[in-house]
C-alpha cells in the first residue's frame, strides 16, 4: 500500500538502507577495504496532497445513446457511484444495476436508467442519492465512442474477466484482459451468459474503472503523461470545471491507490414490475454498505 | 440541443460531460441563475483569462533566463563544486493552445514559488526552523501544513541548527504545463536539487532532493499544492 499524502515513506526505505548497510558491514570486513569515501544511508521519500475534499463522490454514468440520439438524454446503461478517499487512498466503486427499480423525483417509479431520458442526468443523481443518501459531488456522462476512444487513448485497460462472455461480435475468456476501447465497451455492456446477469455486468464495469485507473496510475511514471492526458481530456469533455479546477481534481483523482479500489455491486433480486422485468434492491444490504463508506470511501466489511 | 441548467448538459458532440454537482448546484434556483450568467464564459473557458499570471513580468530572483535542454542525471554519487548554481528552469511541455510569447512569462510566473522555496528552505545558511513560514509561503496552506511535517526532506531542517554555510550545487527544475483552450490550468514541476551543509566544526553533510511539485494558480499566484519528493543524503 502506497502511503497516504502527508505520510512519510520513511518505514520501507529505512529498512532497505538498514539492510543494505548490514549486508555491506557482514561481507565486507573493515579491515579489508579503505575507509568509504561516502556512505549511503538513508534514501527517504514523502507525498502530500492539498486534495479538493478528504472524500469525493462521482458519479460515472454511461449513456447508450446510439448515432444521432441525445447522449444526455438516453438511457444510462451504466451507473457507477465512486467514492474516492484523498487522505487513505481507499476507493471504492458501488454499482447501480440498471435496471433497478427506484423512484425518480418528479416521474415516479421506474427503472433507474430511465430516469435520464426523464430529466438528464441530474435525475439519475437524484434517484441515486434517493436510493443511497450519498449525493454526488460531480456527474461524469460518457457515450460509446467517448468511452472507446478514451481507452484507446490510455493505450487500452486491463481488467479481469470472471465469466465466459460471447456476445457483441466479441469471446473474453476468463483472466486477465487488456482490453482495447471496442473490446472495453463491449466487457461493460454484455449481460448475456453472465450467471449473475445485470448484477455481474455493473461488476465488471467497476473492474473496468478500476482496472482504468490503474493503467493510468502506470503511465504516470512518465514526465508530462498527466498533463498530457488531461489536455486530450478536456479537448473533448464538456465540463463547467474551470482548467485550475480540473487539474486539481484530477491530481486529487490519482492520489488513489489502484491495489485500495473495491468494486462493489448493491444487492438486490429480481422480479416483475408490470411486464417489466426489474431488480428490487436489498435496501437493508444498501443501507449497510453506505453506511460503511459513506464517510470515508473504504470498505470496511464485505460488499 | 438538450440544454439543462446552461452548459452543463450539452450534448455537443464531445465524448463525455464532467460536471461539477457541489459548486454549481443544479438543484438550486440561485445557483441556476449563477449557472446561467456564467454560461457564456464556463463553457467555453474564456473565464480564466490568458491574461491572468501568464503574463507575470516579475522573474525569480534566482531563475536562469534562458531555458536548459541539458537532460538531467540523477545517477551517481553526489559531487558538489564549491559554488552555488543558478536555479534552471525550462519548460518541457506546454500544449493547449497557449501562445509560444506566453513562454517566459509562464515560466517566470511557475517557477516564482519553486525559487522562494529552495531559497527559504535550503539556502537559509542559518536555522532553517525559522524559515519555514518563508519556505512555503507560495504553497497552499494545507500542502504547507503537510510539508512542514515532512520537513526533513521539504527543507534542509535534518541538517540542524547551525550551519556555517550552505551550498546548493545543482538546482534544476522541469516543468510540464497544462493548458486547455488557451488557459493554463496547472503544471508538474520536476525538482533535482543537489546541497552540502557545512557545519562549524567542519563536517559536511550532503544530499540530494528529486521528486516532482504540482502547482495551479489562485488568481494571479502560482502555488504549490502537492508534492512529491525523495531525498537521498549522503556522509563524509
Amino acid at each position: 500500500m502506497r502511503p497516504g499524502p502527508g505520510a512519510p515513506r520513511r518505514p520501507g526505505r529505512a529498512l532497505m538502507s538498514v539492510a543494505l548497510l548490514t549486508v555491506l558491514g557482514v561481507v565486507v570486513p573493515d579491515a579489508s577495504r579503505p575507509p568509504p569515501e561516502f556512505a549511503l544511508v538513508q534514501l527517504d521519500g514523502v507525498e502530500g496532497l492539498d486534495a479538493t475534499d478528504d472524500v469525493i463522490w462521482m458519479l460515472a454514468l454511461g449513456s447508450d445513446a446510439r448515432p444521432g440520439e441525445p447522449v444526455m438524454r438516453s438511457r444510462s446503461d451504466a451507473i457507477q457511484l465512486v467514492g474516492m478517499n484523498t487522505v487513505n487512498q481507499h476507493a471504492v466503486t458501488i454499482g447501480i444495476p440498471r435496471d433497478s427499480y427506484v423512484d425518480i423525483r418528479g416521474f415516479g417509479r421506474d427503472k433507474i436508467n430511465a430516469a435520464m431520458v426523464y430529466g438528464g442526468p441530474e435525475a439519475t443523481a437524484g434517484a441515486v442519492t434517493a436510493l443511497t443518501g450519498i449525493e454526488p459531488d460531480y456527474v461524469f456522462v460518457a457515450s460509446f465512442p467517448g468511452l472507446i476512444r478514451m481507452v484507446n487513448g490510455v493505450g487500452g485497460v486491463r481488467a479481469e474477466v470472471t465469466h465466459e462472455m460471447d456476445d457483441l461480435n466479441q469471446v473474453f475468456h476468463p483472466g486477465p484482459h487488456r482490453f482495447s476501447g471496442v473490446e472495453a465497451l463491449a466487457f461493460a455492456r454484455i449481460r448475456y451468459g453472465l450467471p449473475g446477469g445485470d448484477f455481474d455486468r455493473s461488476m465488471d464495469q467497476g473492474e473496468l474503472l478500476a482496472g482504468g485507473l490503474a493503467t493510468l496510475a502506470g503511465r504516470m511514471r512518465q514526465p508530462g503523461y498527466f498533463e498530457r492526458a488531461l489536455g486530450v481530456f478536456a479537448r473533448y469533455t464538456d465540463t463547467n470545471l474551470s482548467p485550475v479546477e480540473l487539474y486539481r481534481l484530477g491530481r486529487t483523482v490519482m492520489t488513489i491507490d489502484p491495489a485500495q479500489v473495491r468494486v462493489c455491486v448493491l444487492k438486490g433480486s429480481t422480479g416483475y414490475a408490470g411486464a417489466a422485468s426489474v431488480v428490487f434492491a436489498d435496501l437493508a444490504a444498501t443501507r449497510s454498505l453506505v453506511a460503511d463508506v459513506r464517510n470515508d470511501a473504504t470498505v470496511d466489511q464485505t460488499c | 440541443m438538450p440544454q439543462v441548467g446552461g452548459c452543463r448538459w450539452r450534448d455537443g458532440g464531445a465524448w463525455a460531460t464532467l460536471v461539477d454537482m457541489k459548486t454549481r448546484h443544479p438543484w438550486s434556483p440561485v445557483s441556476a441563475v449563477v449557472a446561467a450568467m456564467l454560461t457564456a464564459s464556463a463553457c467555453t473557458g474564456n473565464h480564466d483569462s490568458p491574461a491572468g499570471p501568464e503574463r507575470a513580468t516579475t522573474e525569480p530572483a534566482a531563475t536562469s533566463p534562458a531555458p536548459s535542454t541539458t537532460p538531467v542525471s540523477t545517477a551517481g554519487p553526489i559531487e558538489l563544486s564549491r559554488a552555488d548554481a543558478k536555479l534552471e528552469v525550462s519548460i518541457e511541455q506546454l500544449r493547449g493552445g497557449v501562445d509560444r510569447t506566453e513562454r517566459a512569462r509562464l515560466r517566470a510566473a511557475i517557477s516564482e514559488p519553486i525559487a522562494r522555496w529552495i531559497n527559504a528552505a535550503f539556502h537559509s545558511g542559518g536555522d532553517p526552523n525559522s524559515d519555514l513560514d518563508a519556505a512555503f509561503a507560495g504553497w497552499t496552506p494545507r500542502a504547507a501544513a503537510l510539508a512542514r511535517e515532512h520537513r526533513d526532506v521539504t527543507t534542509n531542517a535534518a541538517l540542524g541548527a547551525n550551519l556555517s554555510r550552505v551550498i546548493i550545487d545543482k538546482r534544476r527544475v522541469r516543468l510540464f504545463v497544462f493548458a486547455t483552450d488557451g488557459v493554463v490550468g496547472g503544471a508538474t514541476a520536476g525538482v533535482t536539487l543537489r546541497v552540502a551543509g557545512v557545519q562549524p566544526a567542519g563536517s559536511e553533510t550532503r544530499f540530494s532532493v528529486e521528486g516532482e511539485l504540482y502547482l495551479t494558480r489562485d488568481g494571479s499566484q502560482w502555488q504549490i499544492f502537492g508534492y512529491s519528493l525523495q531525498r537521498q543524503e549522503e556522509q563524509r
